[in-house]
């Protein structure tokens, strides 16, 4: 029963307005709104489309560039315990703010997010009631108009300018970048699906129902026995979410677009424990539950070249799948694992994975049982900007 | 509960004769199901030819997969616990994605903390006991993860 989904999210400690209604609001309203770029023409759901399970059709992502990896889905996102392929960031909020700040996806600064927020009627009344009131961003001396520190750059207008900032007005500037992520992340948790066919099988197996009822197809539940049994999916899609929520390299061949030869988790390591948005950070609303997962965080040289192990749920919605969209559809992904005939371009292969030699009835079957994952559709008032902020 | 009811439509499906799996294919080591012959889950052993006695208690009990916990060991007097690790030895020897560190708790026993099981499976514990001329012995205790 390690699948079934029992209604409880996660909470979030590190995020004060995780559950705030009028946080969720607000972020839901910041997730389509534009402003947060620095064209204008830039949003969150510019890559992740509620349309498409909140994910892409496509294997890399346009924005203000191309993106350098495949978007994962929002849906579910809330069960994960590292956010990004690689795992870079530990908190949800850290990931919505991550993609504000990089030059290629929405191009902007947290000084240029935290003046949007200031001069926007509507955006302003929204923030103030849920956050207290703003810095004295009127003031362009202390607050310039476009700044963040740019670490790998320090020649940067922006980091220029913010170096001209007090540091006290740099905390406060990035505490409104925070609480735009923070209403970001409070929405997202909202975006659950996780009542499909397979969780009727599981409800009827609750009920004594040996045979789990009719929920699944002969086919779907043969795929059912081949994911638990001989293919031993469940060793790393295992959970609600049908992932582990940890790392894995399983061989998957190059393709375009992408740094294959990429560190993954092992490089991710790395940005996450330098993140200033980590659950350690200063940021943070609560840091005791980050002491033991980070502070004893390993970086092995195993972790080369693995990536997170995504969810199985609505998979119908998020086509193409790995980290590089290396596959369009379900029976490539499930007769890469079958044939496991690559070499890994980078570090080695998870020790579990050989070949199955299944046939392609088999193969089949198991494609089944994925779709079987499928639940009902997000509420769709979740999937559109509200009409106003709070 | 490990899934003893998927376990159960298996049979069920093959009884119908639809045959789940056909032979000559290569089933994962799942190092779980296929645990080695001579698994033992004893969460006591003995270390320097007997002399010291070390067993075992977890924090949540049963040990929760892809879930923080930690293991309290109580050793024998003059036993110290100077290490704690664990590994899946079917998987490569792969470990685990967080490095416990021991605390000595003052009454003979040792805290070790974080551990977790990412994977469900066969994983062995591994503790460096001394003894009171401070001669380390690894000890290994075997553990077929998760409930």
């Amino acid at each position: 029963m390690r699948h079934q989904f029992d209604g409880i999210i996660p909470p979030d400690p590190t995020n004060a307005v995780a559950d705030d209604d009028d946080a969720k609001r607000l972020g839901q309203y910041l997730f389509f709104d534009s402003g947060l770029s620095s064209d204008g023409n830039q949003s969150c759901a510019t890559c992740h489309k509620p349309e498409f399970g909140f994910a892409d059709p496509f294997p890399l992502s346009t924005a203000l560039d191309v993106t350098t990896r495949h978007t994962p889905t929002l849906t579910n996102v809330v069960v994960n315990r590292w956010f990004y392929w690689d795992g870079r960031c530990d908190t949800l909020w850290c990931q919505a703010a991550s993609p504000l700040e990089t030059p290629g996806e929405h191009g902007t600064n947290r000084l240029a997010v935290a003046h949007h927020i200031h001069e926007t009627d509507a955006l302003h009344e929204a923030y103030v009631s849920i956050f207290g009131p703003l810095p004295g961003l009127d003031d362009a001396d202390r607050f310039p108009p476009n700044a963040r520190p740019v670490v790998d750059d320090e020649t940067h207008p922006e980091h220029i300018a913010w170096e001209t900032m007090t540091e006290d007005d740099q905390v406060a500037a990035t505490t409104v970048f925070v609480n735009v992520a923070k209403a970001l992340a409070a929405y997202e948790r909202d975006l659950i699906q996780m009542n499909a066919r397979f969780d009727t099988l599981l409800r009827s197996f609750n009920e004594g129902d040996e045979t789990g009822g009719d929920a699944l197809s002969l086919s779907e539940k043969r795929g059912a026995s081949l994911f638990v049994g001989e293919g031993m999916c469940w060793a790393c899609h295992s959970g609600p979410g049908f992932t582990n929520k940890e790392f894995h390299n399983i061989a998957l061949p190059s393709v375009e677009g992408i740094d294959n030869a990429s560190g993954g988790r092992y490089d991710g390591i790395n940005a996450l424990l330098t993140n200033p948005f980590n659950s350690l950070g200063a940021f943070s609303d609560d840091r005791s539950d980050a002491s033991l997962k980070l502070t004893y965080l390993v970086q092995s040289p195993e972790e080369t070249g693995a990536y997170k192990t995504p969810g199985l749920r609505n998979l119908l919605d998020t086509a193409p799948y790995m980290h590089g969209g290396h596959f369009e559809t379900l029976t490539e992904v499930v007769q890469h694992y079958n044939q496991m005939d690559d070499r890994p371009v980078i570090g080695h292969r998870e020790e579990l994975l050989l070949p199955l030699f299944w046939t392609d009835q088999q193969v089949a079957d198991v494609v089944a049982f994925l779709e079987s994952l499928q639940s009902d559709p997000i509420d769709p008032a979740l999937m559109v900007q509200p009409t106003t902020p709070y | 509960m490990r899934l003893y009811r998927i376990i159960a439509l298996s049979t069920l499906i093959a009884a119908c004769g639809s045959g789940a799996s056909d032979s000559g294919h290569h089933a994962h080591d799942d190092g779980g199901a296929n645990l080695p012959s001579d698994f033992d889950p004893t969460t006591e052993l003995t270390a320097h030819g007997g002399a010291i006695t070390i067993s075992y208690t977890t924090d949540p009990a049963p040990i929760p997969e892809s879930a923080l916990f930690s293991i309290t060991f109580t050793v024998s007097e003059g036993a110290t616990v100077v290490g704690a690790d664990a590994t899946m030895p079917t998987h490569g020897g792969h470990g685990m994605t967080v490095e416990p560190q021991v605390t000595d708790n003052g009454d003979g026993t040792f805290t070790a903390t974080p551990f977790e099981f990412h994977m469900p499976g066969y994983w062995v514990i591994h503790a460096l006991v001394t003894d009171t001329s401070g001669t380390e012995e690894r000890v290994d205790f075997d553990v077929d993860c998760c409930e």
